[in-house]
Formats: structure tokens, C-alpha cells, sequence
């Protein structure tokens, strides 16, 4: 009797941890199931940008990222952008994220010259513990270096000072507060880090690639025209007058040098 | 790298086999060998079914219509169940001459009309045009072969007929396509062009016709599908040198997989 009772005890227990990956399943079935309607009806509104307008997925993506930052969802798709094929958020948004935190006293941006900056860095302070957090300082000798100022359009040559506070903001924002950003760049971040476009056609295999070209060969030495002159000869004096002709051409040799 | 023209049966001559590793590679070869290289192997020779054997059929009379008889006899046979009319199928087929009966020919004839005549196909071949012209080139020290079916005198295109059992609808053709490994025609011949002839063409022609009446007809572009081709003739055309140089012949699943649960069963 305690056998059979300690049998049906230890099958209990053994089902236990099988029914509770099943009901994780259904929950993650239904979480879901609850994201892909939310996504679909996002995607049917005509106030969400292009990149999420019809397109279920960057919607359910956009929710996904709304929920982990506690934004509202329509900010997010307003200010997360698809920009070379990644999601990326607008500097604005993000420092209003860190503003609107609670954690950070507001974001402040310290320029190293107000009417013609070339330097800044961004600082803010941890409410909890009072401690200064200064981020990295950006200059524009770095933009230069990093080939951010040199592309073509670049917003570094017209409005060195934006880029200057945007770029501060995004570094440190990923020094102090990498969970709002979720590890994503600037929009301005991922086109100044975007390679410039390759041609990516592939090659005909058929067509074999152009040869280098060659430096042009040296013209070979001209042989001397022997036959030519056979020619010459046999003109001069036929092949049985060959000995006479021969005698006349030393005698005129001789002449040109003993004259 | 040249062209050929007027090969007629002979383009099918020398093609890679399993017991002849280093024939022609051709795109439809290639297709099937890329799906299990072992499987490839260890094939027989393909057996012409009553489909191909029609296809084959409209292809002549639409692409070379004064060379038919060449290629086939019309059976003066209602049925092959007399001595007589097996005597003469059994000596058609010795002289490589395919027996055909009178039914198929006139039900090829329209198929061939229906695709030739079709309004959208005219404009393409107002030129002129040449028909069946055998590509020869090499890829990667591989041999490579194909045939095109129409190549209008001048343009940016080259053109290929299809018989179907049903077109359907534009979803059904895209399908076709994928599944048969049209796409991956469209890229391998126009690079073999382009290469033989310098010419820069872009756009591949598929020109449909349905097997039965009233012989609807589709001429569709899958220019769009050319990328996707050329990426896959090209991958197989390295797997098959690995394979031929290693004789190693992978199977569709090669190493020891573990199958993952997919999530609709998991809902289920």
C-alpha cells in the first residue's frame, strides 16, 4: 500500500516539471499571440512612419522594444528608424529617455567653445548616489579620424555643434544607461559607421577577369635583311656572275677606304 | 566559349553523368545534383514521361518546324497491337525517331501556335530571331552547356518556352519557377551569352503554354529572379567541382542533425 501511494507520489513529481514547460509554451504561445494582433493593428494605422506601415514584424518589433523601455509604442515607432537594415534611435529620443528616467539629473552638454566648438562631452548625475557621470569627450578631430565629417553630406561640416551633443549623448548614454538604449545606435551614428556602398552585383563566372595590362615589349632588334640583299644581288649580277660581282663590291670597299 | 547552331540532337551528346564525370554540366543537371549530391550519383537515367515527351514535341514544332520529321514519324497506326504496327514503331525507334500518333502531333501543332502567335511573345521577336543555339563555355575549369531556346536578333532579352500542365496564377508560376529551378536557368544562360557574345542581356523570357485546351498562354519576366539564380548555379557548380575532385557525393542531410521541434506542433 505505501509502495503503491510512494509510486503515484514520485510519477506526480516527475510530471511536475513536464507540465510546467507546458504551460511556459502556452503563456509564450499567448504573450504571442497578443503581440502579433497589437503588431497588426499598429500596422494598419496611417500615423506610424513608412518603415513600420504595413509591416507587421518591425511593428512587433517596435512593441517588443516599447515594452522592455516602458515607452508608449507609438513613440517608439515615431523616433526608431530602419537605417542601412538597423533599428536605430533618433539622439533626440534618446536623450529625452534619459531625462525623462528619474535615475539621471538632466543630460548637460559641456563645449569647449560655445561659438565655434570643436570638443564636447556630456555629463549628468546619478540621483541615487549623487556621483557626476561624465561621458566620453567628442571632437571634431575625432570625427575627422573616424571619417565621420568626410562623408559625403556629412552634418559634421554644417552643424558641428548638433553632431557634437548628439554623438556625446549617445556615447554616454551607452557608458551609463546601455539598458534605454538597448544596445542601439543614433540614427546620425549608423550612417557616419555605415561602410559606403560596395557593388555587390556578382561577377559574370563566364567572363574571365581583364588581364593587367602589360608593360609594351621592346621592339626586337631588326635582323639584318639578308635575303634582301640576296635579292639585291642576284639583281646586280646573276647567281654565275656571282664571283664577279663579288671582286667589283671589294674593289669599290677598297676604294672608300684607301681612297 | 562559342555558340552552336542546328545541333539538334547532338547538344545532348557528352553530358555529365554518373558514369561520366566529365561531360557538360547543364543547368537542369545541375539543379538535380545540387539537391543531394549522393542521390545525383546513384541515380538512373531519367525516363521520359507522356509530359516531357509532348514538351519535347512542341519545342520542335514551335523552335524548328521544318526539321519535325527529323525527330518524329506520325503513326499511320490506330494502336500498336498489330504485328505490323509494332514492326514499324520497334524500326521508327531503332533509327532514333520518336512514333508519335496523329492526335499528339495536332494537339502539339496548337500548343506550338498558341505560344508563338501570343500577342505579348510578337514584339519580342519582330527583329528576327534564332532558335535553339547551343552555348559552350567554362566556370570555375568546369565545362558548361546550354541551350537557348529563342534569341531575338537584337534586344536585352532571351527567351525560353514552357509547356504546363495549368498556370493558374501569378503565385503558382513564381513557385514553378523556384521549384523547378527556372531562376537559376535565366542567370546561367544569360551569363553564358553575355560572355560568348559580349552583349550585355538582362532580361530573361519565360514563355508559357498551357498542355491542354484552350492552350492559355503566359509571358512572363523572372528578371527579378536572376540574383537568386546565379547565386545558386554558381554554389553547385563548386559543390560539383569539390565532389567530382574529392569523389566525396554529400547526402541531403549530411552530418548527424537533430531536428528541431517546429512551433506549430507545439501549439497543436
Amino acid at each position: 500500500m505505501e509502495t503503491e501511494q510512494q509510486q503515484k507520489t514520485d510519477a506526480i513529481v516527475a510530471q511536475e516539471p513536464q507540465n510546467h514547460i507546458m504551460l511556459r509554451v502556452q503563456a509564450e504561445t499567448q504573450a504571442f499571440e497578443l503581440i502579433q494582433r497589437q503588431a497588426m493593428m499598429l500596422s494598419k494605422s496611417t500615423l506610424v512612419p513608412k518603415d513600420f506601415a504595413g509591416n507587421v514584424a518591425n511593428c512587433a518589433i517596435a512593441l517588443n522594444v516599447a515594452k522592455r523601455t516602458r515607452l508608449d509604442p507609438l513613440m517608439v515607432c515615431q523616433n526608431l528608424a530602419i537605417i542601412h537594415g538597423r533599428p536605430s534611435w533618433s539622439a533626440t529620443a534618446l536623450i529625452g529617455m534619459i531625462n525623462a528616467s528619474g535615475k539621471f539629473s538632466p543630460l548637460r552638454f559641456i563645449m569647449d567653445d560655445d561659438d565655434n566648438p570643436t570638443s564636447c562631452f556630456a555629463v549628468a548625475r546619478d540621483r541615487e548616489s549623487g556621483e557626476e557621470l561624465k561621458g566620453e569627450k567628442i571632437t571634431l578631430d575625432m570625427a575627422k579620424r573616424e571619417g565621420w565629417s568626410t562623408k559625403n553630406g556629412s552634418k559634421w561640416l554644417t552643424m558641428p555643434g548638433q553632431m557634437l551633443r548628439y554623438r556625446a549623448a549617445s556615447f554616454w548614454s551607452r557608458a551609463y544607461a546601455s539598458d534605454m538604449s538597448l544596445g542601439m545606435y543614433t540614427q546620425d551614428e549608423v550612417r557616419d559607421f555605415a561602410e559606403p556602398p560596395r557593388n555587390v552585383t556578382p561577377k559574370n563566372p563566364f567572363v574571365m577577369p581583364e588581364p593587367e595590362p602589360e608593360e609594351p615589349a621592346q621592339e626586337p632588334a631588326k635582323e639584318p635583311e639578308t635575303i634582301e640583299a640576296e635579292i639585291v644581288l642576284e639583281k646586280k649580277a646573276p647567281v654565275k656572275k656571282a664571283g664577279f660581282a663579288l671582286d667589283e663590291m671589294i674593289k669599290e670597299l677598297e676604294k672608300e677606304v684607301n681612297p | 566559349m562559342r555558340l552552336e547552331h542546328d545541333l539538334g540532337k547532338k547538344y545532348y551528346e557528352g553530358g555529365a553523368t554518373p558514369s561520366n564525370l566529365g561531360g557538360f554540366v547543364s543547368k537542369s543537371m545541375l539543379f538535380d545534383f545540387a539537391k543531394s549530391p549522393w542521390g545525383w550519383k546513384h541515380s538512373k537515367a531519367k525516363e521520359s514521361t507522356p509530359a516531357m515527351a509532348l514538351g519535347s514535341l512542341v519545342h520542335c514544332l514551335a523552335l524548328t518546324p521544318k526539321k519535325w520529321q527529323e525527330d518524329y514519324a506520325i503513326s499511320e497506326f490506330d494502336s500498336y497491337r498489330t504485328k505490323a504496327a509494332q514492326e514499324w514503331r520497334d524500326d521508327t525507334v531503332a533509327k532514333g525517331i520518336v512514333p508519335i500518333t496523329n492526335e499528339q502531333y495536332e494537339q502539339a501543332s496548337i500548343i506550338a501556335d498558341s505560344v508563338m502567335s501570343d500577342d505579348d511573345l510578337q514584339p519580342l521577336l519582330v527583329a528576327g530571331y534564332d532558335t535553339e543555339v547551343a552555348m559552350y563555355s567554362e566556370s570555375d575549369e568546369i565545362n558548361v552547356r546550354g541551350m537557348v531556346d529563342i534569341a531575338p536578333k537584337s534586344g536585352d532579352c532571351l527567351i525560353d518556352l514552357k509547356t504546363i500542365s495549368s498556370i493558374t496564377s501569378e503565385a503558382n508560376l513564381v513557385n514553378v519557377v523556384l521549384n523547378r529551378g527556372y531562376h537559376w536557368q535565366a542567370a546561367m544562360y544569360l551569363d553564358l551569352w553575355n560572355a560568348i557574345t559580349g552583349e550585355n542581356r538582362y532580361r530573361f523570357i519565360l514563355a508559357f503554354v498551357e498542355s491542354s485546351a484552350p492552350y492559355e498562354t503566359a509571358i512572363v519576366d523572372i528578371s527579378e529572379f536572376i540574383e537568386l539564380g546565379r547565386d545558386g548555379y554558381t554554389k553547385a557548380i563548386s559543390l560539383w567541382k569539390k565532389c567530382v575532385s574529392e569523389d566525396t557525393w554529400t547526402k541531403t542531410i549530411s552530418v548527424n542533425t537533430k531536428l528541431k521541434l517546429p512551433y506549430w506542433a507545439i501549439k497543436q
